[in-house]
């Protein structure tokens, strides 16, 4: 049972997921405190995978303990780091402990993170781990052999809009979506134009394949810097930078920043929710939540 | 094959504003490449479709060997099963 698909694929609701912080230490107690904050506002978590090719607590083993707390996990496995045996290792696991919601991506490469000498895996690219994800759904794994019965996953896929070539970002949606892919999680996107031609590509290229763009909450100008600077495929246009770095009070500035963004994302054909990542982890997470009209779950 | 990632499917997210590659700043990414080349070059639309054919993974068994000859005895064809169930029924 999944709650992602329950909402997106049965109901008219929008669906507001959230990024999971990486877990490095502080064990269960850590895994608590971070349930606590979301746990109210969102429908699902997503438990990241070797996040900006930096090593963390495993995927699995922080989706397993989401769901141990009661948050419903998005499971993202990245091709970076596993050759297409321990992916399916990944999903066959995710699938022993009940979790069906997962996200299959290209990844970061690894010059990006803090251990640039590692090697690169991509045995598989995003869109041959959605099909990979989608193969198994068909009672085999990709040699062939066997599965009875087959896992259900609920498989997402994610795509830049705002990378080049931009309208090439629409057909590579869709082969996403013929690999397997019901629903997309975006980056993030600081173009307006770009996330709204996008969205009316994809919404009228596969009217069934649901949107779900991400936001971030920064505190000041120095995060948007530096995912200018250091995260590949993302441009933030200098003007955004200067509202909030000339601003009188850059935080609540940063704050309008994302919650104009929301509003701009939530209203765009094919959009279905919002994923939201945080960094300012303060309590204008909850702010935004009650801005954008949700109510707390408890 | 110039992507440093190896990818098959298209240019990754990583992709520069300037159209360069995530891991070699320096470089033209070889999908942004090859779109440019598939929009501006007069090709049937058919040819033009291929870039967006779903690739299925890589033969690693075949790395080192002559593609040409590959080519030429289809071995470069063969898939694996799951794959060939799932994504190539009506070729076979």
């Amino acid at each position: 049972m999944s709650i992602v698909r329950e909402i997106l694929e049965n109901s008219e609701e929008k669906l507001f997921t959230v990024e999971f912080p990486e877990i490095d230490s502080g064990g269960m107690e850590k895994i608590a405190k971070h349930v606590a904050r979301i746990a109210p506002w969102f429908d699902a978590a997503n438990s990241t995978d070797n996040t900006a090719a930096h090593a963390h607590a495993s995927n699995l083993s922080v989706a397993i303990a989401m769901k141990m707390h009661g948050v419903e996990p998005i499971l993202q496995i990245v091709c970076r780091d596993k050759n297409r045996l321990a992916i399916q290792a990944d999903l066959m696991g995710a699938a022993l402990h009940g979790i069906s919601n997962v996200a299959m991506l290209t990844g970061d490469d690894v010059t990006a993170g803090d251990e640039p000498e590692a090697r690169r895996v991509f045995d598989l690219d995003g869109p041959q781990a959605v099909a990979v994800a989608k193969v198994l759904t068909t009672g085999q794994y990709l040699s062939g052999r066997k599965i009875n019965p087959a896992p259900d996953f609920y498989i997402s896929a994610v795509e830049n809009p705002g990378a080049p070539p931009f309208d090439y970002r629409i057909e590579r949606a869709l082969k996403k979506h013929r690999a397997g892919a019901r629903y997309l999680q975006l980056q993030i996107c600081y173009h307006p134009d770009r996330l709204e031609n996008f969205c009316r590509g994809v919404s009228q290229g596969a009217p069934g394949l649901h949107i779900i763009p991400t936001v971030v909450m920064v505190k000041n100008e120095k995060a948007l810097n530096f995912m200018n600077d250091k995260v590949p495929g993302i441009d933030i246009p200098l003007a955004t930078i200067d509202r909030v770095k000339k601003s009188s009070d850059p935080s609540e500035a940063a704050y309008q920043l994302v919650l104009e963004e929301s509003k701009h994302a939530l209203s765009l054909p094919g959009v279905r929710g919002l994923h939201v990542i945080d960094f300012r982890r303060d309590d204008s997470l909850e702010r935004l939540m009650r801005e954008l009209g949700r109510t707390p779950k408890f | 094959m110039t992507c440093p990632k190896t990818l098959r499917n298209g240019p990754c997210g990583g992709v520069r504003e300037n159209g360069n590659c995530e891991v070699k700043p320096e470089m033209q990414c070889i999908w942004v490449k090859a779109y440019e080349r598939k929009e501006k070059l007069p090709l049937p639309q058919s040819w033009r479709n291929h870039y967006n054919d779903l690739r299925p993974p890589v033969d690693m068994q075949l790395k080192g060997t002559s593609s040409w000859i590959n080519l030429l005895t289809k071995r470069d064809q063969k898939r694996p099963a799951g794959w060939q169930a799932s994504f190539e029924n009506s070729e076979h």
